[in-house]
């Protein structure tokens, strides 16, 4: 029971016309990353303004750390660090100067937190130029430092890496993993960008409509999406010996095809086509195939109802 | 609350548009002294005749400090941070009103200054200095109250600005208006002006009023931001 750091039961939120979020039952436990999933406008941004205090639900409870009374939610929400939609800033400040802000107003004593946590995300020698001359990249990583200002046990950040740059996504998922694996931080982050999702997250959860259509762990998507590496080789019984005795492996199906799927070392994908090209073995393909979390997810809340394929 | 103060406080002195507007008022009211001097008994009192004048940079000033902090969301980094909206609310209005405090007086201190040591001026409070002090002092905070009440209404600087601009354009209209008798003493800027010829009519009546303004306008804006949802 201690493990669930949030609990939502029969959350709601109407607005005048439209159901935000319509009786959501959601349950984040300690020390996992979760992915949450939907397209524009399915409640995700919602449902973490319910969770931050910066709207009211309609009915229904939320209980962080297992306390949902408002005055206790209220004091429960210091252990929380967050980015909600784009980085609030001060433009004519400096990121030290909104660093401070924040400090002062969340009552931290040790200044030196600030270096160690510009340091973190890459902003340490922005100086004395102001936000507002900030790159949307550079804003990014400041809301993101902001959000860790106080070590939160619980870090939610809305669309974290939009706007950075290939090496920056790279960056900030090291950061969150590193995070997760250093200080068991609990990470509930929403992107579009599901491929980096799929490669941050241990928990998915999908919300479409104002309503949870799903939570799976990382592990149960693989095997619905059964991501394999693909192999097609000329001698499919050397291939299987190879597999079995140089990548010690019995994970792997053989198809009617003859083609080789093999379940493990998915991210390695160099290192079997380097022990079968050792082993004398001529492959003539070899890749990474199954359902990508963009098809599971497209799948799930009904596919592409009104996008024609550009081959029709 | 502490932390929220000192927060507001670290704000309000390392925004440029404080130090800007503040300078911007006192030359403003220094240039404006020209016109006044003529209708006040002393150079306080007609800088003082002015600031009713000088409000619209109060709005420009509590439209960059509360509208932009609301629209930009910067505000609602305290409520993500487990401050309750009650504090956060207050801690906003008591450092605001330092703020158009220090940008109204300052003018009023150094015309003061000018007059006391440099023009030998003699100005006489009468048996009752200290309430007059107490009046235009409450004049002023009431004066503020308005803009602030709005920033908070619309959560917006634009919005802000605009309305309070419509609502200083308004009472001026007022105050010139066939009645003007009446009006003048119930708006703030009318009783500052009233003060300043130094026709200080029922002090009492000031007081209540100002008292009035302020307990309205903050009921409702608290109202409103304590249960609204913020963007």
């Amino acid at each position: 029971m201690n493990s669930i750091i949030l609990e939502a039961r029969g959350l709601t939120k109407e607005y005048k016309q439209t159901i935000a979020l319509d009786h959501i039952n959601l349950q984040i436990k300690k020390g996992k990353i979760y992915g949450f999933i939907g397209q524009n406008g399915a409640g995700k941004t919602t449902f973490l303004r319910l969770v931050t205090g910066l709207a009211f639900p309609t009915s229904g409870t939320l209980a962080l750390w297992g306390k949902s009374s408002k005055e206790e939610l209220q004091k429960q929400r210091k252990r929380i660090g967050c980015m909600i939609e784009t980085p609030a800033l001060f433009p004519a400040m400096t990121a030290y100067q909104n660093m401070e802000v924040q400090r002062i107003q969340r009552g931290i004593p040790d200044k030196s937190i600030i270096k160690r946590t510009l340091d973190m995300v890459g902003l340490q020698d922005t100086g004395k130029k102001s936000v507002r001359n900030f790159s949307l990249g550079m804003r990014q990583r400041l809301g993101i430092a902001i959000a860790l200002l106080n070590t939160p046990e619980l870090l939610i950040l809305d669309e974290p890496i939009n706007g950075l740059d290939p090496a920056g996504i790279v960056e900030i998922r090291n950061l969150l993993k590193s995070l997760n694996k250093e200080y068991g931080m609990t990470i509930l982050v929403s992107s579009h960008i599901l491929e980096e999702l799929y490669q941050t997250a241990s928990e998915f959860i999908l919300i479409d409509h104002g309503k949870i259509i799903e939570e799976i762990s990382d592990h149960d998507l693989n095997e619905r999406c059964k991501r394999h590496i693909s192999i097609k080789t000329t001698d499919v019984q050397k291939t299987v010996m190879v597999l079995e005795d140089n990548l010690h492996t019995d994970n792997f199906r053989l198809m009617p095809d003859g083609t080789i799927r093999l379940y493990d070392y998915l991210n390695d994908l160099e290192l079997v086509a380097s022990i079968l090209a050792e082993s004398h073995i001529l492959v003539t393909g070899l890749s990474v195939s199954g359902d990508t979390l963009e098809d599971y997810f497209l799948s799930k809340i009904g596919g592409m109802k009104d996008v024609k394929s550009p081959k029709n | 609350m502490s932390n929220l103060l000192k927060t507001e406080l670290y704000k309000l002195f390392h925004s440029w548009y404080f130090w800007g507007i503040g300078i911007f008022n006192l030359f403003l009211s220094t240039i404006l002294l020209l016109d006044s001097k003529g209708k006040s008994s002393n150079l306080i009192m007609a800088s003082l005749y002015n600031v009713p004048l000088l409000y619209f940079l109060i709005i420009v000033f509590i439209a960059l400090f509360i509208g932009s902090d609301l629209g930009r969301r910067t505000l609602n980094t305290y409520i993500t941070a487990g401050h309750k909206r009650s504090c956060i609310l207050w801690a906003k209005v008591i450092v605001s009103q330092i703020g158009c405090i220090i940008i109204l007086i300052f003018p009023l201190l150094m015309h003061g200054v000018i007059s006391q040591f440099c023009m030998k001026e003699k100005f006489i409070w009468g048996d009752n200095g200290y309430t007059i002090l107490l009046v235009t002092l409450l004049a002023m905070i009431t004066m503020c109250t308005l803009p602030i009440f709005l920033a908070f209404i619309f959560r917006d600087m634009g919005r802000t600005l605009a309305i309070s601009m419509v609502l200083f354009f308004v009472m001026i209209f007022f105050m010139n208006s066939e009645y003007a008798q009446t009006i003048i003493k119930i708006l703030p800027m009318g009783q500052l002006r009233l003060i300043s010829l130094q026709k200080f009519y029922s002090i009492d009546f000031f007081l209540l009023v100002d008292f009035l303004w302020n307990v309205i306008l903050y009921m409702v804006a608290g109202n409103v931001f304590l249960h609204i949802d913020l963007k």
